[in-house]
């Protein structure tokens, strides 16, 4: 595997759903070792496409090339044994499962020299758990395998999800949306995390709307509108002003500029003796109104009070 | 299953067979007394036992099914019905006609397995909506077709009820012996003996229930399959993601506890009386899916709570021997019908979830949409 040789290949993609057409001839490649950013509004099809190339979602048409074979994807099987894995933004974790159970689970003898398809084959827990040992430890991660993921905070839950893929041995990893569910200082361990995979020959799609991050991460930028690739960008000349402006379509201003605001004092005797003049109004014509619509019509008490009220003054 | 279950379940066990053994202790051993408890508890605990294992593998993958009674019925009428129409036939071995009746149960449990996993994997359907469907068509295909086959005439069996091929027979299990030959010669402790083995004479699907519940623990904790199941049941969406098949797994596991109802249901006709008679799982399927949610779907948690319906039941049947020992005072216990009414008393008590909450699948009954 040279530098810069293209990994993964997506060829006109395309995808309707019913009354919205997501993914419109789509193209994408990504390249080894590299983090690959995808950028784009809410609906601009991002998560379309990726889980069209982790066969989740089955194209309408286009083709899918990893490492130059093409790809037949019905299924997720199919997209983890050709080495892609994906992060999702909400997690793909049992949190009643140890990190163990939830790292096995769909490929629980997958990793043995001779697998056991057999459904009722004993699960291996240590065998496991030492592997995700040996697997947190090689990209330093920090992962306990005994752990119930439900006792786990967020951002570990995704290193557990990053586990997951590096167990079933992708060198393509997609991250959806990853830092969405972070605190800043998570997503700088999640950075970097990226820069250890990345130099360990593990290529990344980066899939985000955040500018800051996708200027701090990317080595190359493809932004997506309305389900189309409306084009790519690199990372060290690109502004935050131009991407915003790929993404939405037109200008996009940043800052706001603004004088600032006009302070009035809240309580001006002016004010006051408004407020005062409408409750006052407000409560006599409440009234009047009360008893001129309501069953209390006709009744001397109600006259005598509008008379005095009202009429006499 | 949590300690404060387990101690819940002993205290009531220990209520229960303690009013025996206060009865009927100054007529007969206590130890004996204790030892004929176990052995009816174990007997009847069978149907309940069974129909929580159904209630467990369905539920765990995240179908409801409120329908084991009606696979129970259905089983014990299609296995009735099997065993003795071979039974016609194969008239020189009632064993084999027998076999193949529990075979036709175990069938015909599975069938009703997969029209509940039909209803509500493909179609959809609502869960206990599925369920209930179950329990009405297996009342209404049992009442119509005995009434059919056999008190019509014309009928295939022409009005009378052939000969039934008799009951599964005890299986010995010889501990009984064993414990009698260390006795020596006191005949007290003989007599003890003789009781204690009598748990262990039990017939074939008592102690194939017993053996069930183990192997399905196993199943659902130690083997790929149960992972696969368990996580099916809690998040779906996940176990998708990594190449594993939602709905095929549900259905198999479905047809797995249809089966196991099947399989409590030829209890009812096979191993308990040689004959059928409408309504005669009489709210077992009922009880057991309480069983299940105390235990709290685990297979040891749900066999313990039914231990605690089949002592209730065991202590109806223990009574009746002691009817002339119960003290004045206590003169109710003399009505069979209020003894009768304990397993479902206990029902309601349990399912009031005094003791802690339980914690179904994540996933129970929502059908899983890609």
């Amino acid at each position: 595997m040279t530098e810069n040789s293209v990994v993964l290949e997506a060829k006109g993609i395309t995808k309707q759903f019913p009354g919205v057409l997501a993914n419109d001839d789509v193209n994408f490649t990504l390249r080894h070792g590299e983090v690959h950013a995808l950028l784009g509004e809410n609906g601009a099809g991002k998560s379309t496409l990726m889980n069209i190339l982790y066969g989740l979602y089955r194209a309408d048409a286009g083709e899918i090339t990893v490492n130059g074979v093409p790809l037949l994807l019905s299924s997720s099987k199919e997209a983890i044994r050709s080495g892609i894995g994906m992060v999702h933004q909400h997690f793909m974790l049992v949190p009643v499962f140890t990190v163990t159970e939830n790292i096995m689970l769909g490929a629980e003898t997958d990793h043995r020299a001779h697998p056991n398809e057999f459904p009722l084959a004993k699960l291996d827990r240590k065998e496991v758990s030492a592997r995700v040992r040996e697997l947190s430890r090689q990209y330093g991660l920090d992962i306990d395998p005994d752990t119930l993921v439900g006792d786990l905070p967020v951002g570990v839950q995704q290193r557990v999800e990053i586990v997951k893929a590096l167990y079933r041995k992708a060198n393509i990893l997609i991250l959806d949306e990853p830092t969405a569910v972070l605190t800043p200082q998570e997503a700088d361990d999640l950075f970097q995390i990226m820069r250890e995979l990345t130099k360990r020959g593990v290529s990344i799609i980066f899939i985000t709307h955040k500018l800051r991050e996708v200027l701090a991460i990317a080595d190359r930028i493809t932004v997506m509108r309305a389900g189309k690739v409306v084009g790519t960008a690199n990372p060290h000349e690109a502004t935050e002003q131009q991407l915003a402006a790929m993404m939405v379509g037109r200008e996009v201003i940043l800052t706001v500029d603004k004088t600032d605001a006009n302070f009035r004092k809240p309580f001006s005797p002016l004010t006051i003796c408004a407020s005062v003049i409408c409750v006052t109004w407000s409560l006599c014509a409440a009234s009047l109104l009360t008893c001129a619509l309501g069953k209390f019509w006709g009744s001397p008490e109600c006259r005598a009070t509008v008379k005095r009220n009202w009429l006499r003054r | 299953m949590d300690w404060r279950r387990f101690s819940f379940i002993g205290l009531i066990i220990i209520i229960l067979f303690g009013v025996v053994v206060m009865i009927g202790g100054a007529h007969t051993p206590p130890l004996v007394i204790i030892a004929s408890m176990l052995a009816t508890t174990l007997t009847v605990v069978t149907p309940l036992a069974l129909g929580s294992l159904s209630g467990i593998f369905c539920e765990r993958s995240g179908v409801v099914n409120i329908g084991i009674e009606g696979m129970m019925l259905t089983a014990a009428f299609f296995g009735w019905l099997t065993a003795i129409y071979m039974n016609t036939i194969l008239e020189f071995a009632p064993m084999l006609s027998l076999i193949l009746g529990v075979v036709a149960a175990i069938f015909s449990g599975g069938l009703m397995g997969l029209l509940h996993a039909w209803l509500s994997i493909t179609f959809k359907v609502d869960q206990i909506i599925g369920g209930t469907v179950i329990n009405i068509l297996a009342v209404g295909i049992t009442g119509f077709l005995n009434r059919q086959l056999f008190f019509e005439k014309g009928s295939i069996f022409g009005g009378n009820v052939p000969h039934a091929p008799g009951l599964l027979p005890v299986i010995h299990i010889p501990v009984g012996d064993a414990l009698a030959a260390v006795c020596g010669g006191s005949q007290g402790c003989l007599d003890v003996a003789v009781a204690l083995g009598k748990i262990f004479d039990q017939k074939p699907i008592a102690i194939a229930a017993v053996l069930l519940v183990i192997i399905s623990h196993y199943v659902l904790t130690y083997t790929r399959w149960g992972l696969r199941t368990r996580a099916v049941g809690e998040h779906p969406k996940a176990a998708d993601t990594v190449g594993i098949n939602v709905n095929q797994t549900r259905y198999i596991n479905v047809v797995i506890g249809g089966m196991m109802a099947g399989l409590a249901g030829a209890y009812f006709t096979l191993e308990s009386v040689p004959s059928f008679e409408p309504l005669m799982t009489n709210g077992r399927g009922f009880i057991s899916l309480a069983a299940m949610i105390f235990g709290n779907w685990t297979p040891f948690g749900a066999w313990a709570a039914a231990l605690v319906f089949g002592a209730a039941q065991a202590l109806q049947i223990n009574l009746q021997f002691f009817r002339d020992f119960i003290p004045p005072q206590w003169a109710f216990l003399q009505q069979s019908y209020i003894v009768g009414l304990a397993p479902y008393l206990l029902t309601m008590l349990i399912l009031t979830g005094i003791i802690g909450k339980t914690t179904p699948p994540a996933a129970d009954g929502v059908p899983y949409e890609k």
